[in-house]
C-alpha cells in the first residue's frame, strides 16, 4: 500500500517539477529586453520589409547601441518609436498610458483638398439626411453622399434609404476624402449596393512564417451584392491622400466597376492589414502583417490612383465652393 | 463562436450518453457512476502570438463524468467545461475557454477494484480558444488535440471516526496524438481559408503530429470522497493539468483546479 503511494508521490512531483518547462516565467522588463523583443517581431511578422526595400539589419546595428539600462520610459518610447517610424507605415503605432506613436507621412506635404466647413456649410447645409453615418443631400440632379469613418456601423435601413433616394437621380457622389478608414466589413457593405454580382476586387496574403518572404497563398478578397435595391448608375467616388486604409480598400473595390470612376488625389495607402502584440514592458503595438493587391499586381499599400487626377482650386475655396464636388456634380448633370 | 460551442457541448453529451448506453447490456456484472464537479481554476497560459507575458487568472471549471467499474477494468469519461477571463501583470486581459473530453481506463485483472495501485491508459481531446480583448484584428487563437499516454491510479479506502472515505491519486501523461493549432498569425488553422478544399482535406492538411516532448499533456487528480448513508459520496479534489502545443506559436498551460464532488451510484 505505502509502495503505491510512493509511486504516486513520485509521479506527481514529475508532474509538478514539468510546470517550469512548460510556462517559463515572464521574460526581463529591461530596455534591451524589450528592444530585442520589437525588432524581432517586426522582422518576422511585418509584411513589407522586402516590399519596402526596408534595411531591418541595418536599422538593428544603429539603434541598439542607443540602448541603456539606465534609460527611462519616455526615452526607451521615443527611441523605439522613432525605429518604428522607419517602416513608413500609417499602420504602426506604438501605445502606452502616455502616449501612441505613429507616422503620418502619408498625407503629410500633399493637399489637403477637403475643407469640411464648406461642405457642411454650402452642400450638405442644413436640411441633408443623416442615414446613419452616410450624410447625405440632392445637388441637383446628383445625390451627394458623405461618409467620415468606416469605424461607423452602417445598418441596412442606411443603405435602403440611401437607395430609395439614389433611384431617380443622374449620378451619385461619394465623398471617403478624409476617411481615415475602419471595418472593412462597412466598405463591404457599402459597395454591396452597387454590384448586381460577387465582385473580385484584390488578392491578400498573409505571414505565416518567420522568414521574410514566408506568405500565405494570395487569396481573392470578393464582395457580394446586398438584398434589396441597388444602384448602378454613374457614380463618381472623392478621394485625397487621407483616405486610408479601409478606405483603400473601399476605393479599390469601387474603382474595378465600369459605372465608376475615382476623382480627386491617390488615397494614402494601408493596404496592409494589422496585428496587435505586447512587449514584456506591457507597451502594446501593431504593424502590417498582410499584402494585398489590385488586378494589376499593384500594392494598395502604396495607394489607390484616382481616373481622374485633380486638387481643389484654391481660389474656389476661398469663395466657400469645393470645385471637385463642384466638377463632379456637372460631370454627372451632363452625362 | 457559439453555435460551435454548442455543436461540441451537445455532441460530448451525446458521446457520453452513448458510451453509457453501450455499457448497459453488462450492468450486470458492472457498477455505473455519475460524477458531478464543478470549481475553481487558477489558469496560467502564455499564448506568444498575442504577447510574451503569462496571462492567469481564476475560472470556473465543471465536469460531467460517467464511471463504468467491470470486473477487470474500470473506465472513466469525464465532460469538461472551463471559462474565465486571464490578466497579464499590466491588466491586459484575454477570455479563456477550454471543452474536453478525457477518457481513462484503468486495468485491475486479479486484483481489487477497490483498492490499490491499477495501471492503465487515458485520451484526452481538448480544445481551447482564447480571445484578446485589446486587439481588434486576429484576436482569436484555437488548438485542439486528441492524445493517448500511460495513466496511473491509487485508491486508499479508509475509515476515520466510524465514517468511510477513499482517497484517490490518478496520474497520466499523454504521448502521441494529433493536433490542429491557429496559423503564425491567423486564428484559423493553416490551409483552413482555401476554399478549394473540403472540410476533411482542411483537417487533414492542417493537421500535425502531437509528440512527447515536443508537446506536453500530463495531469496529477487528487481526490477525497466521503462515503454518504445513501451510497453515494461527497468530496473534493485538487487537479494539476499542464499542457504545451508546439507549432508556430507554442502556446502552454497550467492549471490548478479545486472542484467539488458528488459521485452518484446509477447502478
Amino acid at each position: 500500500m505505502v509502495k503505491g503511494h510512493v509511486r504516486i508521490l513520485c509521479l506527481s512531483l514529475l508532474v509538478i517539477s514539468c510546470e517550469q518547462w512548460v510556462i517559463s516565467p515572464d521574460p526581463e522588463n529591461t530596455p534591451e529586453q524589450v528592444f530585442e523583443y520589437l525588432w524581432k517581431d517586426v522582422n518576422e511578422r511585418y509584411a513589407f520589409i522586402e516590399e519596402k526595400n526596408l534595411d531591418w539589419d541595418r536599422v538593428a546595428r544603429d539603434y541598439r547601441p542607443k540602448i541603456k539600462q539606465d534609460m527611462g520610459q519616455l526615452e526607451l518610447f521615443d527611441l523605439l518609436a522613432e525605429m518604428l517610424f522607419e517602416l513608413r507605415d500609417g499602420h504602426v503605432n506604438l501605445t502606452n498610458s502616455f502616449n501612441r506613436s505613429r507616422n503620418w507621412e502619408w498625407f503629410e506635404g500633399f493637399p489637403n483638398n477637403y475643407n469640411e466647413n464648406i461642405i457642411q456649410e454650402n452642400y450638405l447645409r442644413r436640411d441633408f439626411w443623416a442615414s446613419g453615418p452616410l450624410l447625405n443631400q440632392e445637388l441637383g440632379e446628383v445625390l451627394y453622399v458623405n461618409y467620415r469613418s468606416f469605424s461607423q456601423t452602417i445598418a441596412d435601413g442606411n443603405l435602403q434609404a440611401l437607395m430609395i433616394r439614389a433611384q431617380e437621380k443622374k449620378g451619385l457622389i461619394i465623398d471617403v476624402r478624409n476617411n481615415g478608414g475602419g471595418s472593412l466589413r462597412n466598405a463591404e457593405k457599402l459597395a454591396s449596393c452597387f454590384v448586381e454580382e460577387d465582385t473580385e476586387y484584390a488578392s491578400q496574403r498573409i505571414k505565416n512564417g518567420p522568414g521574410r518572404n514566408d506568405f500565405g497563398p494570395w487569396e481573392s478578397m470578393v464582395y457580394s451584392p446586398r438584398e434589396g435595391l441597388k444602384y448602378t448608375g454613374p457614380i463618381l467616388v472623392l478621394i485625397n491622400r487621407r483616405s486610408y486604409s479601409a478606405t483603400t480598400f473601399f476605393a479599390q473595390m469601387m474603382r474595378v466597376l465600369p459605372n465608376v470612376i475615382l476623382v480627386g488625389d491617390q488615397t494614402g495607402g494601408g493596404g496592409g492589414t494589422p496585428a496587435y502584440g505586447e512587449l514584456p514592458n506591457g507597451w502594446s503595438y501593431r504593424f502590417s502583417v498582410t499584402q494585398t493587391i489590385d488586378k494589376d499586381g499593384k500594392q494598395l499599400e502604396d495607394g489607390v490612383e484616382p481616373g481622374i487626377k485633380v486638387d481643389m482650386a484654391r481660389q474656389a475655396e476661398i469663395n466657400g465652393r469645393d470645385s471637385i464636388i463642384d466638377g463632379a456634380v456637372n460631370y454627372l448633370e451632363n452625362l | 463562436m457559439i453555435m460551435v460551442l454548442r455543436k461540441t457541448v451537445l455532441f460530448s453529451i451525446l458521446v457520453l450518453f452513448f458510451l453509457v448506453a453501450l455499457s448497459i447490456p453488462s450492468s450486470a456484472q458492472s457498477e455505473g457512476q455519475l460524477i458531478l464537479q464543478t470549481g475553481i481554476q487558477s489558469f496560467y497560459n502564455r499564448e506568444p502570438a498575442f504577447s510574451p507575458l503569462i496571462y492567469s487568472g481564476e475560472r470556473s471549471l465543471s465536469t460531467i463524468a460517467f464511471s463504468l467499474k467491470k470486473l477487470n477494468r474500470s473506465d472513466v469519461f469525464h465532460i469538461n467545461f472551463g471559462y474565465g477571463r486571464t490578466f497579464n501583470k499590466f491588466g491586459g486581459s484575454m477570455e479563456n475557454l477550454s471543452a474536453g473530453l478525457l477518457t481513462m481506463t484503468y486495468y485491475h485483472k486479479n486484483k481489487s477494484a477497490e483498492k490499490g495501485l491499477h495501471w492503465g491508459w487515458s485520451n484526452l481531446n481538448g480544445f481551447n480558444w482564447r480571445s484578446h480583448n485589446g486587439f481588434p484584428n486576429y484576436s482569436l487563437r484555437t488548438d485542439y488535440f486528441t492524445a493517448f499516454g500511460p495513466a496511473l491510479r491509487h485508491l486508499l479506502p479508509f475509515q476515520w471516526k466510524k465514517q468511510q472515505f477513499q482517497w484517490t491519486n490518478n496520474a497520466y501523461i499523454h504521448g502521441v496524438g494529433f493536433k490542429i493549432q491557429s496559423d503564425f498569425i491567423g486564428g484559423e488553422p493553416r490551409g483552413f481559408t482555401q476554399e478549394d478544399r473540403n472540410l476533411v482535406t482542411k483537417i487533414w492538411s492542417s493537421s500535425d503530429w502531437f509528440l512527447l516532448g515536443k508537446d506536453w499533456s500530463m495531469g496529477y487528480w487528487s481526490t477525497l470522497c466521503w462515503q454518504l448513508p445513501s451510497d453515494n459520496s461527497l468530496g473534493f479534489q485538487y487537479r494539476l493539468q499542464l499542457a504545451r502545443v508546439d507549432g508556430w506559436q507554442p502556446v502552454s498551460r497550467v492549471a490548478s483546479t479545486y472542484l467539488l464532488v458528488l459521485n452518484v451510484n446509477l447502478w
